[in-house]
C-alpha cells in the first residue's frame, strides 16, 4: 500500500501536470509551420530529425550550406558561358546543366526556408540566383511570394519582387533603382551586387560599377567573391583607369 | 534547509568529479571550435551558422550531461549503500531527491555557463553584435534542460536499467519537440480511441516546443508575455516530475 506522502506527491504531482498543460494553452502560439514533405527525399530523414530535435534553424543552416555546395560547380559554369569563355551550362559530371537541375536548384533553396521559414537570407540568395543568372523569373517570384507569405513584415521581399519583374521584361533602367537600394541593406547576397555592376557595365557606367565591386570587396567575406570583385575592378581599372 | 543544501553542495562537487561529466564537457568544447569550419562553409553567413551550431551543441551536451547525471543520481548511491548515511538521518526523502536534482542541475548549468562564454567568445571574433535574444535563447536551453533532468531523474527511479532511464528519456525528448505536430496529425486520426490515447500520453511529455526560444529569436511577434509563460511551464512540469519522483522514491524500498 502507498503510504500517505507517497499519496499526497502523486495528488501534487498531477496537479502540477493539469497546471503545466494550460500554461501552453494560453500563452503558446504555433509561430512555425508544421513539417511538411520535404522539397528533397534524399534529405527527409536529416530534415525530419532537425525538426525532432529542436534545431529547425540550424537544420536549415546546413540545408542551406548543402545548397552552396550542389550549386558552386553549375554556377561557375554559368558564369564562363556568359562571358564566352567556355561551353558553360556543365555540371558536375561533365553533363550540361538541364532544366531538371534546374529544378533541384530550387529544390534544394525550398529546403531550406521549409525547415526555417523566417531565414530571409536563403530566400533573397535562391530567388537572386534563379532570376538574375538562370532566367528562371516565375521559379524566384514564386520562392519570393513564399517569404511574403511567411513574414509580410520584411518589406525587402516586395523591393526583389520588383527587380526580378522587371527583370524578366528586359526593362533595365527599372531594374538598377530597385537593385541599387537592395545593396544597401547588409542581408543583400553578393550575388545581386555582382549583378548590379554587370548593368552598370553593360551600360557604360565604369565608375558605378567599380563602386559596386569596391562595396563587394569591403563587404564580403567569401573569398570567391572577393576574388572575383577585384579581378573585375582591375580590369576596369586598366580597361578605362578607374 | 541546511540539510538541502549540503545535498545540493555534495552533489555539485560529485558532478564535478565524474570523468563523464568531464569528458561531456571536453567533447562539447571541441565540437564547439569546430562551428568556426562550419561557418567557414557559408562565409555570407558564418555568424548564424556558428550561433545555431554553438546553440544547438549547448544544448546537446547539455542534455547529455543532464540524461547521464540524472541517471546515475540515485541508483548509484543505492547500489554503493552510500544512501543509508543520509536516509537513517531524520531527513525526508522528499528533501533528498530536491537536494540531488538541485545539486545536479547547478553541475550542469555552470558547464553550459563555462560552454556558452567560449561560443560567445567565438562570436566575438566575428562580426557579430550582441543581442539580448541571444541570452533569452541560452536561458530557454538551460531551462528545457532543466526539465529534461528532472524527467531523467523520474525514469531512473521507476525503471529497472539504466540504459531504459536513458531511452526513455531521449524519447521524451524528441516527443516534446514533436508534440504539436502529433496534435495536427490527432486532427486527422478516424479512430477516437488511439486519439484519446495520444491525448493522455501528451499529457504527460513535455512541451519542449514551446521552450524551444533558441528555434524562433529572430522572429517578429513574439512577446514577453509569451516567455513568461514558458518560463513558468518550465518549473511548473519540473515540480510536477519532481512531485511524482518524491512519490514514487517514498514507496521505494532501499
Amino acid at each position: 500500500m502507498p503510504s500517505d506522502s507517497a499519496r499526497t506527491w502523486f495528488a501534487a504531482s498531477v496537479i502540477l501536470f493539469g497546471l503545466a498543460q494550460t500554461l501552453p494553452l494560453i500563452g503558446q502560439k504555433k509561430i512555425l509551420p508544421h513539417f511538411e514533405k520535404p522539397p528533397i527525399a534524399d534529405y527527409a530523414v536529416l530534415d525530419a530529425f532537425a525538426t525532432l530535435s529542436g534545431a529547425r534553424r540550424f537544420g536549415a543552416d546546413l540545408a542551406f550550406i548543402q545548397f552552396l555546395h550542389f550549386i558552386a560547380r553549375p554556377m561557375e559554369d554559368v558564369e564562363m558561358e556568359r562571358k564566352g569563355l567556355g561551353h558553360g551550362h556543365l555540371h558536375d559530371h561533365g553533363q550540361p546543366l538541364r532544366e531538371s537541375d534546374i529544378d533541384e536548384i530550387k529544390d534544394f533553396n525550398l529546403r531550406s526556408v521549409y525547415l526555417d521559414p523566417y531565414f530571409h537570407y536563403s530566400y533573397l540568395f535562391g530567388a537572386g540566383l534563379l532570376a538574375f543568372y538562370l532566367n528562371r523569373f516565375s521559379d524566384a517570384l514564386e520562392i519570393i511570394q513564399l517569404g511574403i507569405e511567411r513574414d509580410p513584415t520584411y518589406w525587402r521581399f516586395r523591393l526583389y519582387a520588383g527587380a526580378i519583374g522587371y527583370t524578366s521584361q528586359n526593362q533595365t533602367d527599372k531594374v538598377i533603382p530597385l537593385l541599387e537600394e537592395a545593396v544597401q541593406y547588409p542581408d543583400c547576397p553578393v550575388m545581386v551586387a555582382n549583378i548590379l555592376g554587370n548593368l552598370y557595365e553593360m551600360k557604360g557606367d565604369s565608375a558605378r560599377a567599380a563602386d559596386v565591386y569596391r562595396h563587394i570587396l569591403n563587404t564580403s567575406r567569401d573569398s570567391y567573391d572577393l576574388f572575383k570583385a577585384r579581378t573585375k575592378l582591375e580590369a576596369l581599372q586598366q580597361k578605362f583607369g578607374i | 534547509m541546511n540539510a538541502v543544501l549540503s545535498i545540493i553542495r555534495y552533489t555539485f562537487l560529485q558532478q564535478l568529479r565524474n570523468r563523464l561529466y568531464l569528458v561531456v564537457i571536453l567533447f562539447g568544447f571541441l565540437i564547439l571550435a569546430s562551428s568556426l569550419l562550419f561557418g567557414a562553409l557559408a562565409p555570407d553567413q558564418e555568424v548564424r551558422v556558428i550561433l545555431d551550431l554553438g546553440l544547438a551543441i549547448i544544448e546537446l551536451f547539455g542534455l547529455v550531461a543532464a540524461v547521464f547525471g540524472a541517471v546515475t543520481l540515485v541508483l548509484e548511491e543505492i547500489e554503493s549503500r552510500t544512501i543509508y548515511l543520509i536516509l537513517t538521518r531524520p531527513l525526508p526523502r522528499g528533501y533528498y531527491i530536491v537536494g540531488r536534482f538541485l545539486g545536479l542541475l547547478c553541475a550542469i548549468a555552470a558547464s553550459m555557463i563555462v560552454m556558452g562564454a567560449l561560443h560567445f567568445i567565438l562570436l566575438q571574433t566575428k562580426t557579430w553584435n550582441p543581442e539580448m535574444s541571444y541570452f533569452i535563447s541560452f536561458g530557454f536551453i538551460l531551462l528545457k534542460i532543466m526539465v529534461m533532468t528532472a524527467v531523467a531523474l523520474f525514469f531512473s527511479l521507476t525503471s529497472t536499467s539504466s540504459i531504459a532511464s536513458i531511452v526513455f528519456t531521449f524519447f521524451f525528448w524528441i516527443l516534446g519537440h514533436f508534440g504539436s505536430e502529433i496534435k495536427f496529425l490527432l486532427q486527422k486520426a478516424h479512430n477516437p480511441m488511439s486519439a484519446y490515447a495520444i491525448k493522455a500520453f501528451l499529457f504527460v511529455t513535455p512541451n519542449l516546443e514551446f521552450l524551444n526560444y533558441r528555434d524562433l529569436f529572430h522572429i517578429p511577434g513574439l512577446d514577453s508575455r509569451q516567455l513568461l509563460m514558458a518560463a513558468g511551464y518550465s518549473v511548473v512540469y519540473t515540480s510536477a516530475c519532481l512531485a511524482l519522483s518524491v512519490a514514487v522514491f517514498s514507496r521505494k524500498e532501499v
